[in-house]
């Protein structure tokens, strides 16, 4: 078997922030944790290609955090309060209801309904 | 100390000289591990030097074990025949990544087929605008033809890779965007 090159490091970088949160995960135990990015935070020379991806980075983060936390002890993290489980800093009250215009307030001439698919419209 | 954790290999791996990566061997599987956390470039770096002497399963980037000790009860043992098998499976084929930026008349499945022809498997990568980022399994052996390939079409390659977009195991979960 003849051994590959190693990659150039410019492709590399660029394969990182795509693989940067794949892996066999090994269930946190006591003794083998999945924590500590603050230590291996990324190098400079590493380009973060895209705001895409430096979110996903800050996620891989937050998730190492809630981890730490998690092993700790300490509180666990708020209920969800947002489109598909999003956390925030606000505490979770009732929903507020929708400002809705009364449909009087907007003439009737003036309502634009965009359909896609719909039937040509009668001048 | 904790070991930060690369990946699981088999014991007889040929690990490089020059990353003072060092493996833990429990019967025919070892983890490669390295005595103090590595920052994520000497991480991929190290780990994508492992993939060029046989199959690496790779692990989750920031994984810490306590010692040696755990590495074995924790991380090998309790799934050890899914980690042959995943070893098994890999063992002459490593992922190679093709990014293609879209021309105005191009056709990623066109341009990319002469590296697809190679390929045992491909998925798609999350990618932006005008880019195709592309994930390939390919023989170890059809390593350079892949290059060729790729960069023939006027891609970008990358690779050998570990096969991080291809293992059978639980992924980290997605997230919430869906990527």
């Amino acid at each position: 078997m003849t051994a590959p090159a190693i990659p150039a490091s410019g492709g590399l970088a660029e394969a990182l922030n795509i693989l940067l949160d794949k892996g066999l995960v090994i269930d946190a135990t006591i003794r083998v944790s999945v924590i500590g990015i603050e230590i291996l935070t990324i190098e400079a020379k590493i380009v973060i290609a895209s705001v895409d991806t430096y979110i996903r980075y800050l996620e891989a983060m937050q998730r190492l955090d809630a981890t730490r936390r998690a092993i700790s002890g300490a509180v666990p993290p708020p209920g969800t309060q947002g489109i598909l489980g999003t956390h925030g800093i606000l505490p979770l009250t009732a929903p507020v209801a929708a400002a809705v215009m009364p449909a009087a307030a907007v003439p009737a001439d003036t309502v634009e309904r965009v359909e896609v698919g719909a039937p040509e419209r009668q001048p | 100390m904790s070991l930060h954790l690369f990946g699981v290999v088999r014991a007889t791996h040929e690990v490089p000289a020059d990353r003072n990566v060092r493996l833990v061997v429990l019967d025919d599987l070892a983890a490669a591990v390295r005595e103090a956390p590595v920052a994520a470039m000497p991480h991929f770096e190290a780990l994508s030097a492992l993939v060029t002497t046989g199959p690496v399963v790779p692990v989750v980037f920031g994984t810490l074990a306590e010692n040696e000790d755990a590495v074995r009860s924790d991380v090998l043992a309790p799934r050890a025949d899914d980690l042959r098998a995943q070893l098994d499976r890999l063992a002459d084929v490593v992922e190679v990544h093709v990014y293609l930026r879209l021309g105005a008349w191009t056709s990623a499945d066109t341009a990319l087929e002469p590296v697809s022809a190679l390929a045992e498997q491909a998925v798609e990568l999350p990618s932006e605008r005008q880019e195709v980022r592309r994930a390939f399994l390919v023989p170890r052996r059809q390593l350079a033809t892949a290059r060729q390939a790729a960069e023939k079409a006027g891609g970008r390659f990358a690779g050998p890779l570990p096969a991080f977009s291809f293992l059978d195991t639980r992924q980290a979960p997605a997230s919430r965007w869906g990527w």
